[in-house]
C-alpha cells in the first residue's frame, strides 16, 4: 500500500522503526520499517575475529568504513547488528570492559536510532514522502529536498495543555490531587475539564485527545511537571495502562524527573528529562530552546535542515542540532563516528602553540558609556571562512595535501583539497540563511517576512557553535545592542 | 634449511584428501553442499570463525556456510596441526596464537641506586630529597607541583640536564608558555631551541588523556628522542562532573598510571605526573602506589613544603617534610 505525506514523528521501537505520515487529507498514518541499529568496531583483525566469536556479539560482519574523516582507505571494521539503543550501549561497554579498554575502538554507539535512520534513508523530518509497505519493510521515495526554501508544511492542529493542581503546600507536587486540565485549541477556544473524580478528569483528558488528534501538544513545564504528573496520578488511580496521550496505543510512562545539568557557553544549564508523546509533537516551552526564540518556523527549519527529529530538536542545544549535520555528512561518507572524544589536538611544540593560540587572547573593554559606538557584526564570519577555506579538524594538516595551496598564515599547515565535514555541514546553513535574508528584505507579504525572519534567525543560532564557546557575539535586536 | 610452514594447503574436496592410516585425530571443516574441503584442524575452531574468515560463503558453490558448514572427525598428517583450503586468503588467522609470556622484570629492579640526581631543579634541599632521575615515575601533586614541572621542563633540555627534548601531556589545560620563556632567560638559554624541544598536546576530555597516554606517547618519544615527559594534572579530567561512567574512568585512568610507570622503567626514562589536587582518594591511591617516588608540595604563602611519601631506594624518607625557604615560583 502508498502513502502519500510528511514525517512528522520517528522513533525505534525493538527490531523496527516506527514513522508517523501526516497525510494530505489532515489524518495520520503509522507505519513500521524492519529496521535494526548497528554499531562498528575497529581494531586488531585477529582480535576482531576472536571478539566476533564470543558469544555476546551475535549478528555480526565485516564491512569496510573509514575510521577516521580524512583516511585516505578504509579499514576493515565489524559491524554488529544490536536491538536498540540501550543494547548497543550495554554492548560498546562490554566488549570495552573485556578487552581491558584498549583492543577496541568503538563507532556509531551513541546516535539516536531515529536520526541513523533519516541519514541512511535520506529522509528528513517533515519531508513530503511517498511510502510504500512491503514484507514488513518501506519504499521510500522523496518528494522533497532539504534544498528547497519555499518547502510546503502540512496543516498542523495545535493544542496548548495546562492543569491545575489542587494545592496542599506552597508548591505543587505530585502529591496533590488534580483539579482541572484546560485544552486550548489553535482557534482559542478552551475546553475545562474539572468534572467527576481525578480518574474521570484523566479519561476525559484521554477521550479529547483522541477527539481533537492535536499534532502539536504544547506546554509550559510539560517535561518537568505536568506529564511526569498526570502519568503518577493514573498510576495511583490504578489505570495508567489507559492513560494515552500519544497516537501509539503505548501509555505514558511514569519516570523520574531527572534532568541533567551541563556547561554551555559559559553557563551552567539544566536539562529536563523529555516528555515524548508517540505520534505527536510535544513542545515545553520551558525545555525549548529553538522554537523559543524562533517560533515553529525556525524549529522545523532546523529539523529539516539538521535532519533531527522535532521533538529532539525543540529540546537539543545548537550543538547538537549542528553535530547531527556532522553526523549525516559522516555517514554519507562512510565515516565512522567515534563513541567517545578520544582523538587528541596533534603534537606542537612550544613556539607553534603560541602562534596557533593567538585568537585565544581577549582585549578587556574600558567599562564605561560612550557614544558614537560602532558595530562590527561578525555573526557569520567563521563559518563563512570555515567554509570557504575548507576548514575541518581533518583536513588542517591532512596527510594526502601536503603540496595543498591552501595554508594557515603564519603555522603553514596545508588544508587538504578534499571538502571537510563542517564546511560541507555549513554550507546548506550558508546558503539558506542568505537567501532567507534576502526574502526578508524583498518580500511584502507581512506573514511570509515574518516566517523568513524565523527560518533565518534559527539558522544563525546554529551557526554560534561554530565560535569558540568564550566568543561574546555583538547582536542588535529592536535597536539594542547586546554581547550574548 | 628449508621452513617448516605454520598452516599447510588443503586438497581442494573432502574426496580428494590423503588417505592416512596413523595420523592424528582432527576436525575436517567442509561445505556439504560441494564438498570444499575448507579446513582441517588439530584443534577444534569456532565455526563462526572459519565463517567469518572465508567471508562468509563457500569459496567454490557460493552459498552462505550458515546453511552449508559442516564439521566430521577427520585424520591430520604427523606433525601437521592445520591446513586450510587454498581458496582461504588469510590462513594465519585460523592458527592459535601461541601465548606470549612477556618478562616482566621486578618492579624498580632496574633503577639505579645512587642517591645523585639525573635532573636537578637548581633547588639543593629539593634535589636531595627527591633525587629525580631516568627510569623512575614521580608524582607530585599539590598546586606547586606544576611550577616544579614547567621548571625541569626547560631544565631537562639543558646539556647539564638530560639533553632530552621534552613530551608534555597537558591534561589540566596548564602548559604556560610565559613561566617557560621566564625559565629560559633565567637559566641563559637560547629561547627560540628550548621552546622547539618541548612538544605539547592538550587534552580536553578524560579519554583524550588515556588515549594521549597509552597509544600517542610512545610514538612521541620515539619520534623527538625525549627521554622526558611530564603529565600535567593527571586527574583533573577523569574527575571531570560531567564523566558519567565513573568506573570506565577509574579502569582507564589506573591502567593510565601503569601504562606510566612500566613506559618510565623499560625506556629508562623520566616521568612526571602532576596533581594540582586531591580529587578522588583511589586516584591518588593509584598514583602514591605505582609512582617510584611520590610527593605532596604545599604553598605555604612564604615558602612551600615538600612531603616526601615514596621513595624507591631511600625508604627511610617516608613523609619526610621538608621546608623550602622560598616558594616554588620564586627558584625562577
Amino acid at each position: 500500500m502508498k502513502h502519500l505525506g510528511w514525517i512528522l514523528d520517528l522513533y525505534h521501537k525493538p527490531g523496527q522503526m516506527v514513522v508517523w505520515l501526516k497525510k494530505p487529507d489532515g489524518k495520520c498514518v503509522r507505519l513500521t520499517d524492519r529496521w535494526k541499529p548497528r554499531i562498528h568496531v575497529g581494531g586488531d583483525y585477529r582480535k576482531l575475529i576472536d571478539l566476533a566469536c564470543k558469544s555476546y556479539v551475535e549478528n555480526s560482519i565485516f564491512v569496510d568504513k573509514f575510521e577516521r574523516a580524512g583516511d585516505i582507505e578504509k579499514s576493515r571494521v565489524l559491524e554488529v547488528v544490536v536491538e536498540n539503543d540501550e543494547e548497543a550501549t550495554r554492548l560498546a561497554r562490554r566488549i570495552q570492559r573485556e578487552s581491558s579498554y584498549s583492543n577496541f575502538r568503538l563507532y556509531d554507539v551513541d546516535i539516536p536510532s531515529p536520526q541513523v535512520y533519516l541519514y541512511q534513508k535520506d529522509l528528513f523530518p517533515l519531508a513530503l514522502v511517498e511510502a510504500e509497505e512491503k514484507d514488513e519493510k518501506i519504499e521510500w521515495t522523496l518528494r522533497d529536498s532539504r534544498k528547497t526554501i519555499d518547502y510546503k508544511l502540512p496543516p498542523l492542529r495545535k493544542i496548548r495543555l495546562e492543569i491545575k493542581t489542587r494545592k496542599n503546600k506552597r508548591i505543587r507536587t505530585f502529591e496533590d490531587e488534580l483539579d482541572s486540565l484546560s485544552i486550548i485549541t489553535d482557534r482559542e477556544e478552551t475546553l475545562v475539564l474539572d468534572s467527576g473524580s481525578e480518574e474521570e478528569k484523566l479519561l476525559s483528558l484521554v477521550e479529547t485527545f483522541n477527539e481533537i488528534d492535536p499534532d502539536i501538544v504544547v506546554t509550559e513545564g510539560g517535561d518537568s511537571f505536568i506529564f511526569p504528573y498526570l502519568a503518577r496520578r493514573a498510576y495511583k488511580n490504578g489505570m495508567l495502562n489507559r492513560l494515552v496521550l500519544g497516537r501509539d496505543a503505548s501509555p505514558l510512562r511514569v519516570y523520574e524527573v531527572q534532568g541533567h545539568s551541563y556547561f554551555s557557553y559559559g553557563k551552567i544549564l539544566y536539562r529536563e528529562t523529555a516528555a515524548r508523546l508517540l505520534g505527536r509533537l510535544h513542545i515545553d516551552d520551558h525545555n525549548a530552546f529553538i522554537s523559543a526564540d524562533c517560533g515553529l518556523e525556525g524549529l522545523f527549519e532546523i529539523s529539516r535542515t539538521c535532519i533531527i527529529p522535532i521533538q529532539r530538536a525543540s529540546r537539543a542545544t545548537i550543538g547538537t542540532n549542528m553535530t547531527s549535520l556532522q553526523f549525516y555528512h559522516a555517514v554519507k561518507e562512510n565515516v565512522l563516528i567515534p563513541w567517545n572524544k578520544n582523538q587528541p589536538e596533534e603534537w606542537k611544540d612550544s613556539n607553534e602553540l603560541v602562534i596557533a593560540d593567538r585568537g585565544g587572547f581577549i582585549h578587556e573593554p574600558q567599562m564605561g558609556i560612550y557614544d558614537q559606538v560602532g558595530e562590527l557584526d561578525f555573526t557569520s564570519l567563521y563559518p563563512t571562512l570555515m567554509l570557504r577555506n575548507n576548514l575541518s579538524g581533518e583536513t588542517v594538516n591532512c596527510k594526502c595535501c601536503l603540496d595543498s595551496p591552501i595554508r594557515v598564515p603564519e603555522l603553514n599547515y596545508n588544508i587538504c583539497k578534499r571538502p571537510g565535514i563542517v564546511p560541507l555541514s555549513l554550507d546548506i546553513i550558508l546558503r539558506r540563511r542568505a537567501e532567507y535574508k534576502r526574502l526578508e528584505k524583498t518580500t511584502q507579504d507581512e506573514s511570509a517576512r515574518s516566517k523568513f525572519h524565523e527560518r533565518q534567525s534559527a539558522l544563525k543560532w546554529i551557526l554560534v557553535c561554530c565560535l569558540s564557546p568564550d566568543s561574546p557575539v555583538l547582536t542588535l535586536q529592536n535597536g539594542m545592542v547586546s554581547y550574548q | 634449511m628449508e621452513t617448516r610452514r605454520a598452516v599447510d594447503p588443503l586438497q581442494p574436496k573432502t574426496w580428494q584428501l590423503d588417505q592416512i592410516e596413523n595420523g592424528n585425530q582432527g576436525y575436517l571443516y567442509h561445505c556439504m553442499l560441494c564438498d570444499e574441503a575448507l579446513v582441517l584442524s588439530k584443534d577444534q575452531i569456532n565455526p563462526r570463525k572459519i565463517k567469518l574468515v572465508f567471508d562468509g560463503t563457500c569459496p567454490s558453490c557460493g552459498f552462505e556456510l550458515d546453511m552449508v558448514l559442516s564439521c566430521r572427525a577427520s585424520l591430520l598428517p604427523a606433525g601437521r596441526r592445520l591446513l586450510t583450503s587454498l581458496k582461504c586468503r588469510d590462513p594465519e588467522l585460523l592458527r592459535k596464537r601461541d601465548d606470549q609470556i612477556e618478562y616482566q622484570p621486578r618492579r624498580g629492579s632496574t633503577l639505579a641506586r645512587d642517591l645523585q640526581p639525573g635532573i636537578t631543579t637548581g633547588i639543593e634541599s629539593l634535589d636531595k630529597a627527591l633525587i629525580l632521575k631516568k627510569g623512575q615515575f614521580v608524582f607530585l601533586e599539590g598546586e606547586p607541583s606544576h611550577a616544579l614541572s614547567l621548571l625541569l621542563c626547560v631544565r631537562a633540555t639543558h646539556p647539564q640536564g638530560l639533553d632530552s627534548d621534552v613530551v608534555f601531556i597537558d591534561a589540566g589545560n596548564l602548559f604556560d608558555t610565559y613561566t617557560i620563556s621566564q625559565h629560559i632567560v633565567n637559566l641563559g638559554l637560547e629561547s627560540g631551541r628550548v621552546q622547539q624541544r618541548i612538544h605539547l598536546s592538550r587534552a580536553f576530555t578524560h579519554h583524550q588523556v588515556h588515549s594521549l597516554i597509552v597509544e600517542k606517547l610512545i610514538a612521541a618519544l620515539d619520534e623527538y628522542g625525549a627521554r622526558f615527559a611530564v603529565v600535567s594534572d593527571i586527574t583533573a579530567l577523569f574527575c571531570d562532573p560531567d564523566v558519567r561512567e565513573k568506573k570506565e574512568a577509574l579502569d582507564i585512568f589506573r591502567q593510565s598510571v601503569q601504562f606510566l610507570g612500566k613506559t618510565a622503567e623499560q625506556r629508562n626514562m623520566l616521568i612526571i605526573a602532576t596533581n594540582q589536587k586531591a580529587r578522588n582518594k583511589t586516584m591518588t591511591d593509584a598514583l602514591m602506589h605505582t609512582a617510584h617516588v611520590s610527593a605532596r608540595l604545599k604553598d605555604k604563602g612564604a615558602y612551600t613544603q615538600l612531603i616526601i611519601a615514596r621513595h624507591p631506594f631511600t625508604p627511610q624518607k617516608e613523609d619526610e617534610v621538608i621546608t623550602l625557604d622560598k616558594t616554588l615560583l620564586g627558584y625562577q
